[in-house]
């Protein structure tokens, strides 16, 4: 079989309703913006392979509804999620305020150690501005996470937050590796994730 | 045992509700109490399963929704050595099981309930969790050394005593069963005339049968694997108990077949002159329920369907007159602009401080913006049914404030409003549809839950293996038909097929939750891409949500009306489905016990009669329990 990827990376859009989860994960995805785009309703994902420092790694990005009453559902697609992207709207400072309360859920709902990182959108929208760049970037360094503003529309540091987000995912993933696995032939990813079952994305990560 | 003896706690955990267990226990079956794996100091020391109820057993709650079973068969066929002693029984206080006895234990119902194997094909107990098992489960794994079942990731096996499990299951399974009608089947079929007595004799001869093929070969992981599908997965998922608590029946057997499905081919819809040739002089609609058979059928032809409409959701009653609908239509007229005023003349300030209605309203405006941009009516800049659509979800908040607005309720308006385009009478429209969705959009999505599990029982009464294959990947929960339930299939169609689906369901023929026969029909369509190269959760859900812009709704009804005479009609249709479809239920006449067993053995007589491939059945299959109707009845508690 050919070796289409070498990791399988789940990642998470959460945050408010309206925020640009699914424009940014369109963007990403398509390069496209869509003005005629419908509210997400349950949850889907989409994927996009890209080549980090010589490996292949393919994400599954999940994108949700945002409505406080869909929670119980899209919670149950946290699980075996590595790496959340948190987005709020700069011109919208409820959506700002409410990442504490979206950061909860994902300690709730996820498994502690995904990586996190928090997305200013519709950063193009400058007149419009309700959240300083510089609450966001404090609001991260309370979190100890990583911080990008971003425009879908104007296609703004959305490939960059992606970039970013996978490279720390796959840092942690290859030093976890490393750490319970000394140098030894192949790959042993088993054994990054101690789980009773692997999830799917992990027993696809082995070498095709 | 009776002696007083130094016991310590390895775990406890309470809000533990014992759901079944022996007979002698009854008096506590439902109540609540505490679970504790302890340890005597004896020598050797042994460890037990515990459970002690509290002193108040009350939790009518869980009482109303789940059932409870007396295991009484144990007692006439083998006891468990040791699990219940004998001095302890008169004076029960706790349920005690030594560990020796525990031979499987499985968790189920999201991890809710934990049943308690003999290892012999009998639930020596089990729990619910008010919370979950996990911990409890995690502890049992820790303190005894398990296996996980390969075909069920939530049964493990103690290993140190599976060899006994294994000689048994395999005796069974190489039993060459007769398939003619001498033996023990003339024995099964004699259930029917002399239940009572046949039991017994059935009972030795299985019995012999049994031990004369015992001590063969080797036995395979194949067959232990088999052993524990008759334990487990009937249980969760089968054809005579789809609350998941069968353990008691042992009938493992191809699914009984449904009848054969009936074709209902689209017939034309309902014209402009049939319309009129039902009302009467005074514009009464006369035989209403030929107009909704007709609209079933068919639906509804484009010239008629915005006046058609107004009746099917309940704007205009089917029997007023023209008279009374201009009366009806001038007042709703007034009711509506007093709602629409309301929101319309609030100040600024008045805003500022009403958080509620402002988080309503920015959800309305975000998804407005968003609502079927593509569909003309809706498209471009500045389009000013988008602030109609606007207009008319602001007054539904103050309408009905509690509810206000929930994302999807945009979608079930613009149909409507492309549909009537009056503002008032589009209002009045989705409040009639939102009289049927509303509970989708409960706060704490209770609605939705309840169908995701009368979904789930309808598919594993309908389609087993797939209902099967989902509980095994991870899917049981159903949520992959979120977007389906909620909206009515409405992301799935084309805003024509849309009107054409709803005003089908609108008449709600043939039956209570057609919707949900829509969504078994689809799956099943769908069943062979979904079981395929063992898909997990993620591809369900991708092949689900790609299944948007592909589904022909005539084929569709056509086959889900079929789907439904099949239920019907089955046979051994359960008084869960019959509940779900609004059928009657089976009448409990006196010998309905009897007879159900008469039906259960028959069943098991036909599988292993008609299925040459490791004919498995064992006696638990019968039971004479006076709890039988209760039992068929019950319906599981809520476990989402
Ligand atoms: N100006 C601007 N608008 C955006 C941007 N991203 C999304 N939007 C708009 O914001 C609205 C909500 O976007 P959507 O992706 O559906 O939000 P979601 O609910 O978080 O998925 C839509 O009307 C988008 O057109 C952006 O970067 N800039
Ligand atoms: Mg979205």
């Amino acid at each position: 079989m050919a070796k289409t990827y070498d990791y399988l990376f789940k990642l998470l859009l959460i945050g408010d309703s309206g925020v640009g989860k699914t424009c940014v994960l369109f963007r990403f995805s398509e390069d496209a913006f869509n003005t005629t785009f419908i509210s997400t309703i349950g949850i889907d994902f989409k994927i996009r392979t890209i080549d980090l420092d010589g490996k292949k790694i393919k994400l599954q990005i999940w994108d949700t509804a945002g409505q406080e009453r869909f929670r119980t559902i899209t919670t149950a697609y946290y699980r075996g999620a590595m790496g959340i992207m948190l987005v709020y709207d700069i011109t919208n400072e409820k959506s700002f305020e409410n990442i504490k309360n979206w950061i909860r859920n994902i300690e709730e709902n996820a498994s502690a150690d995904v990586e996190k990182m928090l997305l200013g959108n519709k950063c193009e929208l400058e007149e419009k501005r309700q959240v300083s760049k510089e609450r966001g970037e404090q609001l991260a360094i309370e979190y100890g996470i990583k911080f990008i503003e971003t425009s879908a529309k104007a296609s703004i540091r959305v490939e960059e937050a992606f970039f970013t987000l996978a490279r720390d995912i796959k840092a942690k993933m290859e030093k976890k590796l490393e750490a319970s696995n000394p140098p030894k032939g192949g790959h042993q990813l088993r054994a990054s994730e101690p789980q009773r079952k692997p999830p799917s994305w992990l027993s696809r990560c082995t070498l095709l | 045992m009776g002696d007083i003896e130094e016991v310590f706690d390895l775990f406890t955990q309470d809000g533990v509700i014992l759901k079944q267990a022996q007979a002698s226990y009854m008096q506590f079956l439902n109540s609540l109490g505490t679970v504790y794996i302890n340890e005597a100091k004896t020598d050797p020391r042994e460890r037990f399963l515990e459970w002690k109820p509290n002193d108040i057993t009350v939790d009518s709650d869980m009482q109303d929704q789940e059932w409870a079973v007396v295991n009484t068969i144990q007692k006439r066929t083998r006891t468990i050595s040791g699990s219940l002693p004998s001095d302890y029984s008169n004076r029960l206080r706790s349920l005690r099981v030594p560990f020796r006895d525990i031979k499987s234990f499985k968790s189920s119902h999201k991890n809710r309930e934990l049943t308690v194997y003999n290892g012999q094909g009998d639930t020596i107990c089990i729990f619910l969790f008010q919370t979950n098992c996990d911990h409890m489960a995690g502890h049992l794994k820790k303190f005894m050394k398990v296996v996980p079942s390969k075909r069920d990731r939530n049964l493990y096996y103690v290993q140190d005593n599976t060899l006994e499990i294994q000689q048994l299951t395999k005796s069974f399974a190489e039993l060459n069963l007769p398939t003619d009608d001498s033996g023990i089947w003339r024995l099964v079929r004699n259930f029917q005339t002399q239940p009572v007595e046949t039991t017994f004799e059935a009972f030795s001869k299985v019995t012999t049968l049994m031990y004369k093929t015992m001590d063969k070969k080797e036995i395979s992981d194949h067959d232990r694997e088999a052993l524990n599908k008759s334990i487990t997965e009937y249980g969760s998922n089968n054809t005579t108990d789809f609350a998941g608590n069968s353990n008691d029946y042992e009938v493992v057997a191809t699914v009984p077949e449904l009848p054969v499905r009936p074709e209902f081919p689209r017939l034309k819809p309902l014209s402009q002159e049939l319309w009129r040739d039902h009302m009467d002089f005074e514009g009464k609609i006369e035989d209403v329920e030929s107009v909704k058979n007709l609209i079933f059928r068919g639906g509804i032809c484009p010239s008629i369907r915005k006046e058609v409409w107004k009746y099917l959701l309940e704007y205009y009653p089917w029997t007023s007159t023209y008279k009374e609908r201009q009366n009806l239509a001038e007042n709703l007229k007034d009711e509506y602009y007093k709602m629409k005023l309301q929101w319309k003349t609030i100040t600024k300030t008045q805003e500022d401080n009403f958080s509620d209605y402002r988080d309503r309203k920015s959800l309305i405006e975000k998804d407005v913006n968003r609502t079927d941009r593509t569909v003309e009516f809706f498209a471009g800049d500045n389009n000013k049914n988008l602030n109609t659509l606007f207009e008319i979800l602001m007054t539904f908040v103050m309408y009905n404030f509690d509810l206000g607005y929930v994302q999807g309720m945009s979608d079930l308006l613009s149909p409507i409003l492309q549909l009537v385009e009056d503002e008032v009478e589009s209002f009045w429209c989705f409040v009639g549809f939102m009289k049927i969705m509303s509970s989708n959009f409960d706060i704490d999505q209770a609605g939705m839950k309840e169908q995701f599990k009368k979904l789930q029982e309808l598919l594993a009464f309908f389609s087993p293996n797939l209902s099967n294959y989902l509980n095994e990947h991870d899917s049981a929960n159903m949520f992959f038909c979120f977007r389906w339930l909620l909206v009515w299939f409405k992301r799935e169609l084309s805003q024509d097929d849309v009107m054409r689906f709803w005003e089908v369901l609108w008449t709600g023929l043939p039956c209570q939750n057609f919707h949900l026969l829509i969504a078994v029909t689809i799956l099943d369509n769908e069943k062979e891409a979904l079981m395929a190269n063992g898909n997990g959760f993620t591809e369900i859900l991708k092949h689900i949500n790609d299944l948007s812009g592909k589904l022909d709704i005539d084929t569709i009804f056509n086959k889900a009306e079929g789907v439904y005479h099949q239920l019907k009609n089955a046979e051994h249709l359960t008084d869960n489905v019959r509940a779900i479809l609004g059928l009657p239920l089976a009448p409990s006449s006196s010998n309905s016990a009897s007879s159900s067993i008469a039906r259960e053995m028959s069943l098991a007589s036909d599988a292993c009669a008609s299925n040459g491939s490791a004919p498995r059945c064992s006696v638990e299959n019968v039971r004479i329990s006076p709890d039988e109707n209760s039992y068929e009845r019950s319906i599981s508690g809520s476990y989402l």
